[in-house]
């Protein structure tokens, strides 16, 4: 590939080699002594010493969890959640666009990023993308789920059948079907093309006949030769602009199960791009929770970056601001309107004393709102433990969104004397940990089986910055960064 | 021949066991000696085969004996009835009693069951339409919990023994001497006929009568106005002036039924309009339907009325102190429209005020000589005074003069006033017998419990309150042993006649007529209305009358208005339906107004404030009452609109012997508090000086509408979803207020032109509105002028749609099922609220079937659909239940089955019986909602159809229509000018829910209007 623009050198911390790569991202796999004998241990002694095991074993008792859950839910009916009369979603919806959103830095980062050559993704996208795919997986327990009848929720489908009917393609639920099935299909490939040359790279440094059978079926022959570089680059191109699109168009759809609605609070035009900007806000916020502890726990400070860490919270802030001014947007249209029934619903989301869940959108304003604002201040930006808490907050503050715009735009919408109350049950919040847990058992699942960086992209980018100081001898300041000040914590 | 038999001699005999015995005796001998001579093969089996056949015939053994097959029998007609014809439904008249009269019925049998009540349109009690409590009587029938055959103190028996033992006693008693029979209200002239013969038989026997709700006061003030037994009969068709003092006559009596549709058919604001003044200490549905409602204690409803007579200028009223409750302004109003209306004015007293009240109402009336009142005789054989009737009782018991009891139905036990200590008493009875339709509070007590037929199930008669005689005729076989108290006194005098003989035997004595004619309409005139009524005994009586002494908190104890005196606790419809304005369900609790509640300081559950500020439906605060020297601790809800330093509590409730359903099963799922314990001898309905102290306990209530106010919003206000206006501004031309006017006025339509709108729709030309205009066009319309907010629609729905209940801790979470609700809101004016008395109104609300309907395009599965005749269709079968149909819908009408609610009519199998076959029964996971009766609508199309026609206009009603008893439902063909819906759609007063979504409903709503008196500022 031609390299136009110089790369900050700033991406990779400290002496690399490719060999020394291969090692370090490459070990985590294959060495299992990385999660059982960690660096860095866990106050418990015993089985739980590794932040592996730990996590891993939280992600399975949640997944269990998640199982009990459902069972009891297809054994006794939706009426085992809160939802009600007349709020007929609740946490099963707003736990869907949660996880949905999520999903889409990784998205963003492997797709939108790779076709504007980004180098920065190289260390983070395989990471964000298999957070993309988890977190498809979780989001598509609730469509499937919450409906009534979860043994015919393959009528959603359109599948040749004996009735001669095909689902109601005027639905959003049913854009919904496709969107969201578009999305994971493309995602798991990009994904698993991505990890092609990687599972070659495994496969020759595994020891075990085990390791080198299995990387060698699922690394599909490669060999590395430059025909296959040549297709792997078409493909991730192409690829890449599959999944551009679906940044914008997944979250596009599911905003549409609102704003096509007639709820107050629901049909808001600007949903939308306020939707998907609320996605990559979100998205980002996860790849940075799951990022600063996993770099510190397999020494990968070097490889994912403060400065990499540094620019992430800028996008985050960046799109924290976009959902912000959606918010504004919100109020503004209510006010502007004078349409009694949104009017009503302004109120009912800020007034403290007249409306029972304000508290939720009061929530969702300091934590969505205005806590990322400490984003725009550089050392906070490097601080992570501030990180850390900026962005558990974003994670709160986006479910909030959530949970504002949906069950509680229904507990009063048109006729007042049709105006409820929403109390979420026992089973709603363990369904809810739950997939948090199916989240965490796969993610770990992923950290142990799979590198969880791009080996050969950073080779690449290793090449890359090599190049260009060579190149920069011949020119006096063209490498000079403009972020010399900013150094790394390291 | 002969030869072959003969006996041959020196010959060995030998007998043969047959031909082939003779013919190769080899073959047979083993079979002679041993019956199963092959087992002997069995030994060459292999040892493995012999277990694997072992093995085998196990598991098949097994398999057979894995699923109980039930045997069926599918048994012909011998002789096929005539006209019978399976799955059509068959019509038969019969009657019930409500509040101690007869009210006619017709019943919907089919194949054999009575699936639905209605009223009996011929009858004068009904016109056809019904109540909650009749409607729901269906399911008191197929009740699983009443008491199935007779027990001997726990013990199964049978009725011969008991009757026997009864028989016994009353022939060992000399005369009858020592027996009792405590029955309820005698209504049935048979049993009238029948009870005479037997206390002539045995003249010693004392029949005693007992119902908690009676009209002994009434009857009380009959006596003090005209020295005699006379009724008032209403004809609220010449009633210009309606002053109501503290009546509930829109609700409970035996003619509420009647006389809503008499005062609704006054109500028509292009006709003359009658004018209401509703004198309240609760609000009921009169008062809702009234123009002015002022609130006052009970005790000063005395003063009020002689006030009243004082200003009319009675004979012998002296001006009396006017209450401080009652603006001065408010009395000359009442006044100056009495005098103006002249003979047309009339007041009606509630039946539950003390004796002296009714009486200067009867005075009042009679000095008015008002043409909308009638005095008759009161139609009952048997009239007695039941407060001194179970009091006289209860003394004999006490002396020990009672050594045999038989107690036909009621539940005195639970219902006689706690100080009478009934069931303590029974223990001093030697035998006891309780005839009751549960094992009851009373008959646990008994030696002998014995099943009540239903009247469903039974042959009587019965007086309804305008003179007639009804027929009860069984609609079908009694399910279980159940007998009428007609049966047991007819054995007692050794009648044991058909019942069906004695009823045509009274009616044959009385000259009733035709008995098939009779069995076909349901009843005969036996009283003649007279129309000379009595004369006034005393002409000072208003002055002469005893002043109510009172004070303190006056308490009033009601039966409620769902479940009555208990004798529904266990008919979870009842249970379920929200009763009237406070649409409190599964339990009572102490009503009182907002002043009272703040001075006891306690907080309505749904006033309350969280520690943020931010309101929520919380618990409601319990205080212990305590009145007539008892106590009882019982929930309070704040009931706006209530006179101030008056508690109502309602009855029926705190059941310990009961069904599934009656008994109290604590705060979890409901049950209530026993009202009854508060109760005197002395003071029964009403008594003063009752103690309320807040105890810091607290208690659920589920309610249907966890939200208060309409209008108390600025943003709510403008929502207008209810339209209302007053009489002048109407004919002014301003038919939803005088001001705002609203969507309609602003931008009149033509309703009947479907199609229209597409101008400022983004989907022109979608779906059914293109088809051919000669579709059928259903559309409904609700009149607000006329709904009162009694639920009646409410319940003839769940029983005619199949509606299962969903229980306490579901109705709470805001999952009841029920198709048709019945929104009730406090009016206020937009930044106030009098919680005080803020105007009430009521407004039903059902699937508005919108031309464009907001869930049919957001279903994914296409499970709700558009008919060609503008029905929203809900398939259920396709449904899988994403629930998003209902958050689009604007007007919440939806209802999804959260659990398995069918589940009970599912497994027992008597429920199975009452579900209507026309309706599917509805599984969980699926949405559901009004159909607009799509069954019947079917039915008469396919009618029409046969007799090739078009449906007429009426001929098609919907459940809620038939029973509305104000006739505020109109429903029909719209397509049509002249059909009676298109004529309402047409009106100037009506309006559509939320016309401003262009949802384009086809239930629209007329606007209310009231007729306030110009004088009073304060109207609604």
């Amino acid at each position: 590939m031609a390299h136009d623009t110089p790369v900050d050198k700033e991406l990779l911390v400290g002496t690399h080699t490719n060999a020394s790569l291969d090692a370090t991202i490459g070990d985590i796999v294959l060495n299992p002594a990385t999660h059982n004998e960690p660096r860095i241990k866990t106050p418990i002694p015993g089985l739980f010493s590794s932040p592996w095991q730990i996590m891993f074993g939280i992600g399975f008792v949640f997944l269990n969890v998640l199982l009990l859950s459902i069972t009891m839910l297809v054994w006794n009916g939706i009426g085992i959640w809160g939802n009600n009369q007349p709020v007929g979603w609740g946490f099963d919806i707003v736990n869907f666009v949660w996880w949905i959103g999520i999903g889409h830095a990784g998205t963003l980062i492997s797709a939108v990023l790779l076709l504007l050559r980004q180098k920065w993704r190289n260390s983070i996208n395989r990471m964000a993308e298999a957070m993309t795919i988890f977190a498809v997986m979780c989001a598509g327990l609730y469509p499937l789920l919450h409906t009534g009848r979860p043994w015919l929720a393959y009528w959603m489908f359109p599948y040749p059948n004996w009735l001669a009917m095909w689902p109601q393609f005027r639905s959003p639920l049913i854009w919904d079907v496709f969107a969201v099935s578009t999305y994971a299909t493309v995602s798991i490939l990009f994904w698993f093309v991505g990890l092609i040359p990687d599972f070659a790279t495994l496969r020759d440094r595994a020891k075990s006949r085990f390791a080198q059978f299995a990387f060698g079926m699922v690394s599909l022959g490669w060999r590395g030769s430059a025909k296959h570089w040549y297709r792997y680059e078409h493909a991730s191109i192409i690829l890449a602009g599959l999944s551009t699109p679906l940044v914008l168009s997944v979250h596009t759809v599911v905003s549409f199960d609102f704003a096509m609605g007639i709820v107050p609070g629901w049909n808001v035009t600007i949903f939308p791009p306020y939707f998907v900007a609320g996605a990559v806000f979100a998205g980002f916020a996860m790849v940075l929770t799951f990022a600063i502890p996993l770099r510190k726990w397999y020494k990968l400070e070097g490889l994912i970056t403060m400065k990499h860490i540094d620019w992430m919270a800028k996008v985050m802030l960046a799109t924290g601001l976009i959902v912000f001014y959606g918010y504004f947007c919100e109020v503004f249209y209510a006010y502007y309107s004078g349409v009694p029934a949104e009017t009503a619903l302004l109120h009912n989301r800020i007034r403290i004393m007249d409306a029972p869940y304000s508290w939720a959108f009061w929530v969702l304003i300091l934590t969505n709102g205005l806590i990322p604002q400490l984003m725009w201040v550089p050392k906070f930006r490097k601080n992570l433990a501030i990180l850390m808490v900026v962005c558990t907050s974003v994670s709160i503050g986006m479910w909030f969104e959530r949970y504002v715009i949906i069950p509680i735009s229904l507990t009063r919408d048109y006729v007042p004397g049709s105006f409820g109350f929403y109390t979420p049950t026992l089973w709603d919040f363990a369904m809810f940990a739950g997939s948090i847990g199916l989240f965490l058992f796969l993610m770990f699942l992923f950290v142990r089986f799979m590198p969880l960086i791009n080996i050969f992209e950073m080779k690449e980018l290793l090449h890359q910055i090599e190049h260009d100081e060579k190149h920069s001898h011949g020119h006096a300041d063209s490498s000079k960064p403009a972020t010399a000040g900013e150094e790394s914590a390291q | 021949m002969g030869k072959s038999n003969e006996k041959q001699k020196g010959a060995e005999i030998k007998l043969y066991k047959g031909l082939d015995h003779f013919v190769s005796p080899e073959l047979v001998e083993p079979w002679a000696a041993d019956e199963f001579p092959d087992r002997e093969s069995l030994k060459g089996l292999p040892r493995r085969d012999v277990l694997k056949l072992m093995g085998g015939a196990a598991v098949l053994a097994g398999l057979a004996g894995c699923r109980y097959q039930p045997a069926r029998k599918i048994v012909p007609f011998a002789q096929q009835p005539e006209g019978a014809v399976a799955g059509k439904r068959k019509h038969y008249a019969t009657s019930t009693v409500k509040d101690g009269y007869s009210i006619g019925l017709l019943v919907d049998q089919i194949d054999g069951r009575p699936v639905r009540i209605d009223g009996n349109p011929l009858h004068g009690s009904t016109l056809g339409s019904l109540d909650s409590q009749t409607a729901a009587d269906i399911l008191n029938l197929y009740d699983p919990d009443r008491m199935q055959f007779p027990t001997y103190r726990g013990v199964p028996a049978t009725w011969n023994d008991a009757l026997l033992k009864l028989e016994e006693a009353l022939a060992a008693s000399e005369s009858g001497n020592g027996v009792a029979i405590l029955s309820e209200s005698v209504n049935s002239p048979s049993l009238a006929r029948l009870a005479g013969e037997l206390m002539k038989a045995y003249p010693a026997l004392k029949w005693y009568q007992y119902e908690p709700v009676n009209r002994d006061s009434m009857r009380q003030a009959s006596q003090m106005t005209f020295g005699g037994n006379w009724l008032p009969l209403f004809d609220f068709t010449k009633a210009d002036i309606l002053v109501s003092i503290d009546s509930d006559l829109l609700h409970t009596g035996p003619m509420s039924i009647r006389y809503s549709r008499d005062v609704a058919s006054r109500r028509d604001p292009n006709g003359d309009m009658s004018r209401i003044y509703a004198f309240e200490s609760h609000p009921t549905t009169l008062g809702v339907t009234s123009d002015h409602r002022i609130r006052l204690k009970p005790s000063e409803m005395l003063l009020l009325v002689q006030a009243i007579a004082a200003s009319l200028g009675m004979p012998g009223a002296s001006s009396a102190n006017l209450p401080n409750s009652v603006d001065k302004k408010i009395l000359d109003a009442v006044v100056a429209d009495l005098r103006d209306a002249g003979t047309r004015g009339v007041l009606v007293a509630g039946t539950h005020l003390p004796p002296q009240v009714q009486a200067a109402v009867l005075a009042v009336n009679e000095f008015l000589s008002s043409e909308a009142v009638t005095m008759v005789p009161d139609p009952q054989p048997m009239v007695t005074n039941h407060s001194t009737s179970i009091q006289n009782l209860v003394t004999s018991i006490n002396s020990n003069q009672v050594s045999t009891l038989i107690i036909l139905g009621g539940n005195p036990a639970y219902t006689a006033p706690a100080d009478l200590k009934f069931g303590e008493m029974l223990a001093k009875v030697g035998l006891k017998a309780h005839l009751a339709t549960h094992n009851n509070e009373t008959s646990k007590l008994c030696d002998y419990a014995l099943p009540q037929a239903h009247f469903l199930e039974s042959w009587g008669d019965g007086m309804a309150f305008d003179g007639s005689v009804t027929i009860v005729q069984p609609i079908i076989d009694p399910l279980y042993e159940g007998r009428t108290p007609l049966q047991v006194v007819g054995k007692f005098i050794g009648n044991t006649a058909d019942p069906r003989l004695m009823v045509k035997e009274t009616s044959e004595l009385s000259a009733g007529g035709d008995w098939n004619q009779i069995l076909a309409t349901g009843f005969y005139r036996n009283v003649p209305l007279v129309s000379e009524g009595p004369a006034v005994a005393m002409p000072n009586l208003i002055s002469s009358l005893q002043p109510i002494q009172a004070s303190g908190i006056e308490l009033l104890i009601l039966p409620d208005p769902m479940i009555g005196d208990g004798r529904n606790s266990n008919n979870m419809w009842l249970q379920e339906t929200p009763k009237p304005i406070t649409n409190l369900t599964w339990d009572n609790a102490l009503l009182v107004s907002q002043k009272t509640a703040d001075q006891l300081g306690i907080t309505a559950p749904y006033d309350r404030k969280s520690i943020i500020g931010s309101p929520y439906y919380g618990k409601a605060d319990m205080v212990a009452v305590t009145a007539n020297g008892q106590t009882l601790e019982v929930p309070v809800w704040v009931n706006m609109g209530q006179a101030d330093d008056v508690a109502v509590l309602h009855m029926g409730y705190g059941r310990t012997e009961s069904g599934d359903f009656g008994t109290v099963r604590g705060e979890e799922a409901g049950g209530g508090f026993n009202a009854n314990l508060l109760r005197s001898a002395a003071n029964p309905t009403w008594t003063s000086g009752v103690e309320i102290k807040k105890t810091g306990k607290e208690y659920v209530l589920a309610n249907t509408q966890h939200h208060n106010t309409i209008d108390f919003k600025k943003e709510d206000q403008d929502r207008e979803v209810y339209k209302t206006t007053t009489l002048a501004a109407y004919r002014d031309g301003h038919p939803f207020g005088e001001h705002g006017g609203g969507h309609g006025s602003a931008h009149p339509r033509d309703y009947n032109e479907f199609g229209e709108g597409t101008d400022i729709s983004m989907y022109p030309g979608l779906d059914y509105k293109d088809l051919p205009k000669d579709n059928y066009q259903w559309a409904m319309t609700i009149d607000l002028s006329l709904c009162k907010g009694c639920n009646a629609c409410v319940t003839a729905c769940q029983a005619e749609n199949n509606i299962p209940t969903v229980g306490k801790q579901q109705v709470m979470k805001g999952r009841e099922m029920h198709w048709i609700r019945i929104d009730r809101y406090y009016k206020g004016t937009g930044t106030t609220l009098d919680k005080d008395n803020p105007p009430i109104v009521v407004q039903p609300v059902t699937c508005m079937h919108c031309e464009q309907a907001p869930c049919e395009p957001v279903c994914p599965v296409a499970a709700t659909t558009h008919s060609a005749e503008g029905l929203n269709q809900m398939v259920y079968n396709r449904c899988i239940g994403t629930r998003y149909c209902s958050n689009n819908c604007p007007y919440k009408v939806r209802r999804f089955n959260f659990f398995h609610f069918s589940q009970r009519a599912d497994n027992v199998p008597v429920l199975k019986m009452l579900q209507n076959p026309d309706v599917t029964v509805r599984y969980r996971g699926v949405m559901e909602k009004c159909t607009y009766c799509v069954q019947r609508i079917n039915h008469s199309r396919i009618e029409a159809k046969r007799d090739d026609r078009a449906v007429a206009d009426g001929e098609i009603k919907t459940a809620c229509q038939v029973a509305c008893p104000s006739g505020a439902i109109i429903f029909g063909d719209m397509r049509r000018p002249e059909n009676a819906v298109a004529k309402s759609r047409a009106d100037s007063r009506n309006y559509m829910m939320l016309e401003e979504l262009n949802t384009r409903p086809r239930t629209s709503y007329l606007s209310r209007v009231t007729n306030p008196n110009h004088t009073l500022e304060e109207a609604h």
